[in-house]
């Protein structure tokens, strides 16, 4: 099979996923939703969320709430728009990147186009291209919201230092990380749905009813807690407070995107087309 | 001759129906070959085991040396499959330049590529318009440009005229016939006539078993005529069975008789002799035919 692995036709692939969202009429009204729901949360959550936090009278409060959530590290960060677009981001980008990501191969599978693209690819390539090209969208995506952030606290008189351009760069490594078992999830379950709604209600259904199943085991019968882990996002509590290590950060999030991928890929080499 | 598939005891099953029972056949480089079958025979689903996009039960089959899925991206195969659309997001052009891309053309000769294929199938028009603005058949010609895509040396066309009008399923077939010298073409399709015109060798599938067949204007002995005649005259098969060369006289359908003969070496050809004879009796013809049709050869 590696043999037969190209990757300029990956690149090719990926690339036409980004033509998906930028160059079509319904990528467009996507996007515009996507800056309208940013552009509420700088204005309403950010803005004043960050003004509160470094305000003197309510700095002792933002310390005590912040302690008591394991985020006193957030408060040490120069720039309190950072600080409050991580802790929005992280809970937020998981929702985007299944909304965008719901459709990386089921509608073309239920009509046919498929079968003109693997006239010239392998299965592999169709199904790892797909995942990087959501994977790109999302990396510019945050990237945008990320200078979007830079530039607000720019404008709201912060001088923007390196240390913060720095901190940047993480905060957008660990989004990416935090992103990615979501993306490689909706790769997972578009495999066996036959449209993007589809996807999303099973995935709803799969992962509150694994938590669930999960959950009453380990109370009743015995131990399975480690089964969470096949849930995207698990480990995003753990990792809010900027102290995790780097396999908590990366570590978990990259193998659950692998273990999903080599599933996807299973079923995908398999599936009539 | 080179072999461009090979297929060997090849077996499918859809739940308890045994849809392809044990095909082995050989397509080799040359003139068209035409897929035919009733309606359920497995004829679209021996194209995508071929086409790799379902793989078989048991038994082999290789294009070009490999396995479906991996001869594909050699380039040197393309594909009509039935029923698939192109995407209506994007435009033709937007689509059929990946294409290209993806058989190794760079981003300018992918421009260029495309330009060419739909031009081949009068499309060039067409190029910025999205897939839902064309009609059902320019789509088809759309699909077809695409299987045309790098000048594969082989490529199976799964119902490529069905749902065209006339005038653009006389250009498809037109494009077959020119290119067939370069390309070796394998079509499926329920216009008889249409593969009659464009094929020497048939494999009939029928019931999920294969039966290979030549077209033959003639055998070793007996010879055939089928004629379809304008009106139907009381005294036609008396008046030929007359004749000293004719051994049977069959009335098909309605007008159309096929006549059976056995040419003498040195005699006047029998089509001379059965036309003057029509001449002499004032029976007007619509359609002479040298041979059986491949309708009645088949069935």
């Amino acid at each position: 099979m590696l043999l037969h692995f190209s990757s300029s036709r990956l690149w090719a692939i990926t690339l036409f996923e980004l033509a998906r969202l930028f160059a079509s009429k319904r990528g467009v009204i996507v996007l515009a939703s996507f800056s309208l729901i940013w552009f509420l949360i700088f204005y309403y959550i950010i803005g004043s969320a960050a003004h509160f936090i470094s305000t003197e009278t309510f700095k002792a409060i933002a310390e005590q709430v912040f302690g008591k959530l394991n985020l006193s590290q957030l408060l040490s960060w120069q720039l309190p728009e950072l600080t409050m677009f991580w802790i929005v981001s992280a809970y937020l980008f998981p929702f985007f990147a299944l909304m965008f990501s719901c459709d990386q191969t089921c509608s073309d599978r239920e009509r046919g186009t498929f079968r003109f693209i693997l006239l010239r690819s392998t299965r592999a390539e169709l199904l790892l291209g797909r995942f990087l090209g959501q994977l790109l969208i999302m990396s510019i995506l945050i990237a945008i919201t990320l200078i979007a952030s830079l530039i607000y606290a720019a404008v709201n008189d912060q001088s923007i230092s390196m240390d913060s351009v720095n901190l940047s760069f993480v905060i957008f490594l660990k989004l990416m990380a935090i992103s990615l078992p979501f993306i490689a999830s909706m790769s997972l379950i578009n495999v066996f749905v036959s449209s993007a709604k589809m996807s999303l209600v099973v995935y709803s259904l799969l992962y509150i009813g694994l938590a669930i199943v999960v959950n009453l085991i380990s109370q009743f019968v015995f131990d399975v807690s480690f089964l969470f882990y096949l849930i995207p996002g698990e480990h995003i509590e753990e990792v809010i407070g900027f102290q995790s290590g780097f396999f908590t950060h990366f570590g978990i999030p990259i193998m659950q995107s692998i273990v999903f991928m080599l599933f996807a890929y299973w079923r995908f080499k398999r599936a009539a087309l | 001759m080179s072999v461009l598939i090979k297929a060997e005891s090849l077996n499918k099953h859809f739940g308890r129906k045994h849809v392809l029972k044990d095909l082995s056949f050989e397509v080799v480089k040359g003139e068209p070959v035409a897929l035919v079958g009733p309606n359920g025979a497995g004829k679209t689903t021996l194209f995508s085991i071929l086409c790799g996009y379902i793989p078989s039960d048991s038994g082999s089959v290789k294009v070009f040396g490999e396995s479906p899925s991996f001869s594909v991206v050699n380039n040197c195969f393309g594909a009509l499959p039935q029923d698939a659309q192109l995407d209506p997001k994007y435009s033709i052009a937007q689509q059929l330049s990946f294409y290209a891309k993806l058989q190794g053309f760079s981003s300018k000769q992918s421009l260029v590529e495309s330009h060419r294929v739909l031009s081949l199938v009068g499309l060039e028009q067409s190029y910025k318009v999205k897939p839902l603005e064309l009609s059902h058949g320019m789509r088809k010609r759309a699909a077809i440009a695409q299987s045309l895509i790098g000048e594969p040396e082989l490529i199976l066309l799964d119902e490529a005229t069905a749902g065209l009008d006339p005038k653009h399923a006389k250009d498809i077939r037109e494009i077959i016939a020119n290119l067939s010298g370069d390309i070796t073409f394998v079509l499926s399709s329920h216009d008889l006539s249409e593969l009659e015109r464009l094929c020497d060798q048939v494999l009939y599938l029928d019931n999920g078993q294969l039966r290979e067949h030549k077209i033959q204007t003639s055998s070793d002995d007996l010879q055939y005529l089928t004629i379809r005649m304008k009106q139907n005259s009381d005294n036609f098969i008396d008046e030929v069975m007359r004749l000293q060369p004719v051994q049977n006289v069959g009335l098909l359908q309605g007008k159309e008789y096929l006549i059976t003969y056995k040419q003498e070496t040195h005699a006047e050809p029998f089509d001379i002799t059965f036309l003057t004879l029509c001449y002499k009796n004032n029976w007007s013809y619509s359609q002479l035919f040298n041979g059986k049709t491949l309708e009645n050869q088949l069935f």
